[in-house]
């Protein structure tokens, strides 16, 4: 970039509105044919916040069909920044067919790789291809497995696009034969099988690649799916054969494929025999398997089960490699937990505790008649209690199975909990993983749930103690971070500034890594890693669409808003394109299950609706949210009638599927009507404000003013009404509309309201709620040698924090 | 009942009940797509299909990371992670990991002279592991782990120090990379990169 350019880039980004147009002026007044200075003009003219003259700038540029590459960078970020995405690709397709250079289609294709547009990628490539030159071979690979991928993707592809893409992409595949590497044959592969080839064709160019050499892993994978496909049954148990022993490679999957082929050739018998001698005594594989073949047969399942289990009932694999096959109606469940019950052993090792945590989880599974969940809960304790002196002689950073026996009964306990006593259970429950915490610092079962009972409770600071001792970062974030800040924005301590930093890692993390995933698909393609391409460009969208990504950026606003901090309110609109647009595919990467991975390994569906932060957010919470914040500050009239249009869509699919609490959406809904009064003037409109002010959702009350709920009432109440104080401020209404004055008062003593009677009066019940809580709890660390006045002590301290915060709101 | 599969960049989704554990890093993105790009066969992973059946589901109960580099007789196979599920420890995965790494990396296209790797020395645990499948100590490099680079190559320090382990290959017809005694042979993190 010349020096001069880079002082117009200085002012546009100094806002120098005024400045920048100068100096653009002043090169265009030299170079007045130049594409590049008008799209920087246009460009400039964004960014001073005049939109309406950008637009037609750069559709008037556009019309021109630029060719340099500088000006079509610039000409598509100025469409995408106008959220045009379409016009953005379409600078490059016009220039490209107009002007096939090879600088120009590589940065169309890099353009299109920076989006993760694999439709984008593969009309690029196809150029690529044609163009040629010193890289033709790898260009027809970048073509064809763009064609696989636009399909595989299902990125904006037409249907007859997706029946056509892959036989284009066979043909040109077919070019190239003889393969020279095993990209080259994977990209044919998944394209024959794509277009519905015979998949002999797939065999062929696999087996004539490989010849007598070592099948590559991925390929052979195919192989071996593409045979089963065929009902090519000899073939399948011969390549089979070859794996598992000529390989000696023990592969589950291989052994499922030798089963079922050997079935259809009537080798039951020789395939029985190969499990049982496998290797000498066979392995956990063939144990396995061997209970597979027997299910395939139809025969009692339970030899093989206890065979399996001898060996493997003392490893903690034994309850989820057995439990796959439980649903299996010839599993003997009676039988096996009589086994069970007759094998039992004193706890007086590792492999004695984990043989009866197995055996514990079997119970939970298989609920026989016999099995009562008070006596359960006990044994779980008297185990726990009987193998505590375990946890002192293993390394720090060691597993424990042993901490399932406390968390099955924190999720039994919380499930039976009655109505009511449901922040007592949990409580209890926090008494034990508290116990159990101490005694094995690093186990992330236990923390998870801590993180989330505390957070039920309002306990902020306690949550974000235990999800710290997890050391979530990097993909985690995206992942396991909800844990902590689900609508943490009106439920925390929000002065606190370490949950602010959580915020804030979670902002810098998406573009950051958005960045690399660029980088390393761009490293794919010159590299010729194609197998790991598409998943690459899956993954670049699923974070570009991540759920949690777009919670964060509205949590920014939200919370900026409350502390008066513009970066975190900027951060926060930075994604607020992404939020509002109905294209972009949502993706929830959340993690709902880890936690889970305890006991049973089923998700307790009751359980975890009481325990959450109110329903599930997704992209409807977001955009709901997102566009009340808009509508307080809006004044374009044009603007307004677009966000409502947005805003009645966005509350349909709430209807449909609520995602908002009460309080939620009583605040929503008070904002629509008054925006709505504001454009039309009906007078009923604004009736219906007054009324919905008058009468809010019922605040907590009881224990409910023990968990996030009360924070939440309150936080959200107070936030509305500075909303509508901040709404009335930014717009006019004439004089006459006298009944706005007794919104504004309204709002004025409700906020006064909250900082003294409500407070007091939370506070007056918290106690009471507390004395009788600290009542039925306190007793409860003796069954786990745990101090339970300690959690209690967190607890109090926790209430008396959010107090004060809601003082201060 | 394991199943051996290539890893894919969406396998990142899939590792918190591996990741989670305090002894394996959770690397930046950037590392995962950086060997999925280098070495696009030498990083797999191992899955289990879990329990309940009602919908058997693939989990992740263990992956490799590894790479080639080196020249001359220094061509190598080098493993960079390798880190298994804690429900599906001690029955022989980590083994068989590092078994189909070193299979594959002993023949064409690679056809690598030795496999070595860095373990702390302090952890007993993987060092026994990897004596178990033939590696041996080839040199103990002090401060690998430390946060500050070492001055003195005799100023041994468990905490902060670690062994390169090392595995001949067949092409290693002669032994030539492998040595008797390496735990006393002490260098400096420099003196190990290829
Ligand atoms: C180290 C680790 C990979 C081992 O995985 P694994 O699948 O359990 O290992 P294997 O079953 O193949 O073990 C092979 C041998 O290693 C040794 N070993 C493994 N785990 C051990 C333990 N907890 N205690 C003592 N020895 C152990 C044993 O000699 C074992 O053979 P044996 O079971 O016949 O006695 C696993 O514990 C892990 O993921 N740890 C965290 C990450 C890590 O430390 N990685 C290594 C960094 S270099």
């Amino acid at each position: 970039m010349s020096a001069k350019d880079q002082l117009i880039f200085a002012a546009i980004n100094e806002g120098a509105h005024k400045q920048a147009q100068q100096l653009i002026t002043k090169q265009l007044k030299k170079q007045p044919k130049s594409t590049y200075y008008l799209t920087l003009q246009a460009y400039a003219y964004l960014h001073g916040n005049k939109a309406s003259e950008a637009s037609s700038l750069a559709d008037k540029i556009a019309a021109q069909t630029p060719s340099d590459p500088q000006t079509l960078e610039m000409l598509s970020i100025v469409f995408k920044s106008l959220k045009e995405y379409k016009k953005a690709m379409l600078v490059y397709e016009n220039a490209a067919k107009k002007y096939p250079t090879m600088a120009l289609i590589t940065s169309w294709f890099s353009m299109n790789l920076d989006n993760m547009d694999a439709r984008g990628m593969q009309k690029a490539a196809m150029y690529l291809a044609k163009l040629g030159g010193a890289k033709q071979r790898d260009y027809t690979c970048y073509a064809a497995l763009c064609c696989y991928m636009a399909v595989e993707l299902e990125s904006g592809t037409t249907e007859l696009e997706q029946k056509l893409f892959p036989s284009l992409g066979v043909r040109m595949m077919e070019k190239l034969q003889p393969f020279q590497n095993c990209q080259e044959v994977y990209i044919y592969a998944k394209l024959s099988k794509a277009a519905g080839q015979e998949a002999q064709l797939v065999v062929d160019a696999i087996q004539t690649f490989t010849g007598t050499n070592k099948l590559d892993l991925e390929l052979q994978i195919i192989l071996l799916e593409t045979l089963a496909l065929m009902e090519s049954w000899k073939a399948l148990y011969e390549t089979a054969v070859r794996i598992l022993y000529d390989y000696n490679l023990d592969d589950y999957n291989t052994w499922k494929h030798l089963i079922t082929s050997g079935l259809k050739l009537d080798k039951s018998e020789i395939v029985r025999d190969l499990l049982g001698t496998y290797n000498g005594k066979g392995s956990r594989n063939t144990l396995l398997a061997t209970i597979a073949l027997h299910s395939e047969l139809k025969q009692s399942l339970h030899a093989p089960v206890v065979a399996y289990y001898e060996r493997f009932g003392s490893k903690p694999c034994g309850y989820p490699d057995l439990a796959s096959f439980h649903a299996d109606e010839i599993f003997a469940s009676q039988q096996f937990i009589e086994y069970l019950e007759a094998q039992k052993p004193e706890v007086t090792d590792i492999d004695t505790l984990t043989w009866v945590v197995n055996h514990q989880r079997f119970k939970l599974l298989l609920r026989t008649s016999a099995f009562s969940t008070k006596k359960f809960i006990n044994e779980n304790f008297q185990y726990y209690e009987a193998s505590k002196r375990l946890l002192q002689s293993k390394e720090k950073t060691d597993f424990y199975l042993g901490d399932e026996l406390l968390l099955m009964n924190c999720a039994l306990l919380l499930d039976e909990a009655e109505e009511g006593k449901f922040v007592e259970s949990a409580a209890k429950c926090l008494v034990l993983l508290e116990a159990a915490a101490k005694a094995d610092h690093h186990e992330p079962h236990l923390r998870i749930w801590l993180v989330k009972l505390y957070s039920f409770l309002s306990c902020s600071s306690l949550a974000l103690k235990h999800y710290d001792v997890m050391n979530i970062k990097q993909m985690q974030l995206d992942l396991l971070s909800h844990h902590l800040l689900g609508r943490h924005s009106s439920t925390i301590n929000f002065s606190d500034n370490l949950m602010l930093e959580k915020l804030e890692q979670l902002n810098k993390f998406y573009p950051q890594t958005a960045y690399e995933i660029q980088h390393f698909t761009n490293e794919a393609f010159e590299k010729g890693s194609y197998n790991k391409i598409v998943l690459m460009v899956d993954l670049g969208n699923k974070l570009v669409g991540s759920v949690n990504k777009m919670i964060a950026a509205v949590e920014s606003i939200k919370l900026g808003k409350l502390l008066g901090n513009k970066a975190l309110v900027r951060a926060g609109y930075t994604e607020a394109a992404n939020i509002r647009s109905e294209t972009v595919a949502k993706s929830d990467n959340r993690d709902f299950r880890t936690h889970w991975f305890f006991g049973t390994n089923q998700t307790n569906e009751k359980v975890r609706d009481r325990m959450a932060i109110g329903p599930k957010q997704t992209n409807v919470w977001c955009q709901l949210q997102l566009l009340k914040e808009l509508l307080i500050t809006e004044t374009s009239e044009a603007k307004v009638k677009q966000l409502h249009k947005e805003m009645n869509l966005a509350l349909a699919r709430e209807r449909a599927s609520p995602e908002l609490t009460a309080i939620e959406k009583w605040s929503v809904e008070i904002m629509v009507a008054l925006s709505q009064y504001h454009t039309s003037k009906d007078v009923k409109l604004i009736d219906a404000v007054l009324s919905l002010m008058e009468s809010p959702p019922p605040a907590p009350r009881g224990s409910e003013l023990l968990t996030w709920k009360a924070v939440h009432h309150h936080m959200v109440v107070a936030e509305l009404a500075k909303s509508v104080q901040l709404y009335l401020s930014v717009h006019s209404f004439p004089k006459k509309y006298t009944k706005v004055y007794e919104l504004r008062d309204m709002c004025g003593n409700q906020l006064e309201a909250l900082r003294d009677e409500t407070v007091a009066s939370v506070k007056q019940g918290q106690l009471q709620e507390f004395m009788v809580l600290e009542s039925k709890v306190l007793d409860w660390g003796i069954l786990v040698g745990y101090d339970a006045q300690l959690v209690l002590n967190g607890i109090r301290s926790s209430m008396e924090a959010n107090v004060a915060v809601l003082r201060r709101i | 009942m394991t199943s051996i599969k290539p890893f894919q960049a969406t396998d990142i989704f899939e590792l918190n009940p591996i990741n989670l554990d305090p002894l394996t890093e959770n690397f930046q993105p950037a590392f995962y797509l950086q060997y999925l790009t280098e070495w696009p066969s030498l990083f797999f992973k191992s899955t289990e299909i879990t329990a309940p059946a009602a919908a058997p589901t693939d989990v992740c109960s263990g992956y490799m990371m590894g790479k080639t580099e080196g020249s001359g007789i220094n061509w190598h196979t080098h493993i960079t992670a390798v880190t298994v599920n804690s429900h599906y420890r001690r029955l022989g995965l980590a083994s068989y990991l590092c078994l189909y790494l070193q299979e594959s990396t002993s023949v064409e296209p690679h056809n690598a002279y030795f496999v070595d790797l860095f373990v702390r020395v302090t952890n007993k645990l993987a060092i026994n592991l990897y004596e178990k499948l033939g590696y041996s100590i080839y040199r103990r490099v002090v401060g690998y782990y430390g946060s500050s680079y070492p001055s003195d190559r005799n100023k041994l320090d468990d905490a902060s120090d670690g062994f390169d382990m090392r595995l001949s290959l067949p092409r290693d017809v002669k032994k030539e990379t492998v040595r008797e005694n390496g735990h006393k042979v002490y260098v400096l993190p420099d003196e190990v990169k290829f």
